[in-house]
């Protein structure tokens, strides 16, 4: 097997696979929508979010229920404007990032392409020549001269 | 004016040429084959009986002028008459007019007898076929390499080489560092322990080669190697004919530094590999004699094309008993720039859809 076509293959396979991941994450990030990707917290308070809201046996909770869906639609009618205007960019962000892959996975290629051109070296050795059993080790010797141990602050 | 030698065939009185296929001598008129000995042994006969008979070759035309020739031997091709001028190097050829396989025999008698040489093993057609498979897959060279009337003009030649053997004995001292990680709740530790490491003993070579043509790059003499010595013959003239052949024009002593240079980093190498289980090796004495030095001229088979594209010369080589062949190639740059492109192309397009699909666009 080519080892030089197997690497270029799976570096090509990498870089390929690499944007949805990255798109991903871009994402989370561009929507703010931490909070689900860490559904499974621990940290968070489930008992508190859902307080407020779902007490049917007080008097008023219907009221909080209005009040709430009221809010809720504000909310919603922010958040959708923000959102388009965020997935314009992130369309955009993800059009760039296939371009430049393309173009590194086009660059290998041609790279490998070119270099298959090349098959005269110069030998830097003579380890085809060497006499059978001949290499005889006379001096082995290790010795131990010093220790350091270095210690760094592990950043929290 | 030096000697030309023709082997002629005692059946019909053809050219015979040496055969790699059979490692005889062979005729290709009538196909008959002989042992190499044998036809040295008919045409020293064959030269003693035309002496006695007086049939001597008369040159005709003028002088030529002091100096003119230097470099250069001029030779009369015994089939046809015609007057050769060949390099002072040139030890067998063909004659450009009747094509008959000539070998100067000057050129490798006395001091310049080569000591050994390696038959071809492999002859004309598997050099084309190794050529043919050293272009396959190369998407990128222009096509007139891959003309089958410019491959034709492959050729054997056979190139003098210098053969050292040597004993090494070294004495080497290294710094050596093994390193240790771990880490707690509130530091990271790396403790690195420092050694003194010290390896000595020796190691022998043989047949080590550099190349005892100017006209042949080394690199791509080294390119081609390694040559298997155990199928060496003791040189004999015959062996050259239908091939090429050229006497050294480098001598041993300007060889002597290459050999030096690849046997040293050869034991460097061996010892360095010795010295395991640390993280960083770093050498801090190297200490390597070469001693019991020998030195061998022998003759290596190697099949030659060279072919010329925009001005450059390009030279393709074929180990002629191993069959390796090398040769850099050119890059046809509009090609390089198609493939560029449309790779960039299709990988966007399917990086786009890729995207479309888990929902990122």
């Amino acid at each position: 097997m080519n080892v030089k076509k197997i690497s270029i293959s799976f570096i090509s396979a990498l870089l390929l696979f690499s944007v949805p991941l990255f798109s991903s994450e871009a994402k989370c990030k561009l929507y703010d929508i931490s909070e689900s990707c860490a559904a499974y917290e621990e940290d968070l308070d489930y008992d508190e979010l859902f307080e407020d809201d779902y007490l049917y046996d007080d008097e008023d909770s219907f009221d909080k229920v209005d009040e709430f869906e009221v809010e809720e639609d504000k909310d919603n009618e922010d958040s959708e404007s923000s959102k388009s205007s965020k997935k314009g960019g992130g369309i955009v962000v993800t059009v760039l990032i296939c371009i430049a892959i393309g173009l590194i996975i086009a660059g290998v290629v041609v790279g490998s392409m070119w270099a298959q051109l090349k098959s005269v070296h110069q030998k830097s050795s003579a380890s085809d020549y060497k006499k059978e059993n001949s290499f005889k080790v006379n001096i082995s010797e290790d010795t131990f001269l010093r220790k350091e141990v270095q210690k760094t602050k592990r950043s929290s | 004016m030096s000697e030309l030698i023709e082997y002629k065939c005692p059946c019909c009185a053809g050219k015979l040429e040496f055969n790699s296929g059979t490692q005889n001598m062979k005729c290709p008129f009538c196909e008959s084959e002989f042992d190499v000995e044998t036809v040295q042994k008919y045409n020293e006969e064959l030269a003693a009986a035309s002496a006695a008979n007086g049939q001597l070759e008369a040159s005709a035309g003028g002088e030529w002028a002091s100096g003119e020739t230097n470099g250069m031997n001029v030779y009369h091709c015994q089939s046809c008459g015609a007057e050769i001028i060949a390099d002072a190097t040139t030890g067998a050829s063909s004659c450009p007019y009747c094509d008959a396989p000539i070998v100067m025999s000057g050129t490798f008698s006395g001091d310049l007898k080569p000591d050994f040489i390696i038959p071809f093993k492999l002859d004309k057609k598997s050099a084309k076929e190794a050529y043919n498979k050293h272009l396959d897959g190369k998407k990128l060279l222009p096509k007139v390499f891959r003309e089958e009337n410019h491959i034709d003009e492959i050729k054997g030649v056979y190139v003098p080489v210098w053969l050292f053997d040597a004993d090494a004995d070294a004495s080497m001292r290294y710094k050596a560092i093994k390193k240790k990680r771990w880490s707690d709740s509130s530091y990271n530790y790396v403790e690195s322990s420092y050694y003194s490491v010290a390896r000595a003993g020796t190691l022998a070579f043989e047949n080590v080669p550099v190349d005892g043509s100017s006209k042949m790059p080394d690199d791509l003499m080294e390119s081609i190697e390694p040559f298997d010595f155990k199928d060496a013959v003791e040189f004999k003239t015959a062996y050259l004919s239908g091939y090429l052949a050229d006497k050294y024009d480098v001598s041993d002593k300007d060889s002597l530094p290459r050999a030096n240079d690849r046997m040293k980093k050869s034991v460097s190498e061996a010892f360095r590999q010795t010295v395991k289980n640390y993280d960083t090796v770093n050498t801090e004495i190297e200490n390597i004699n070469l001693q019991n030095g020998k030195v061998k001229y022998v003759l290596y088979p190697v099949w030659i094309l060279n072919t010329t594209w925009q001005g450059n010369k390009y030279t393709f080589a074929m180990n002629g008993q191993t069959g390796r062949m090398v040769g850099n190639l050119p890059a046809d740059k509009n090609t390089a720039i198609k493939y560029f492109f449309t790779t960039a192309a299709i990988s966007t397009a399917v990086l786009l859809g890729l995207s479309y699909l888990f929902g990122m666009m």
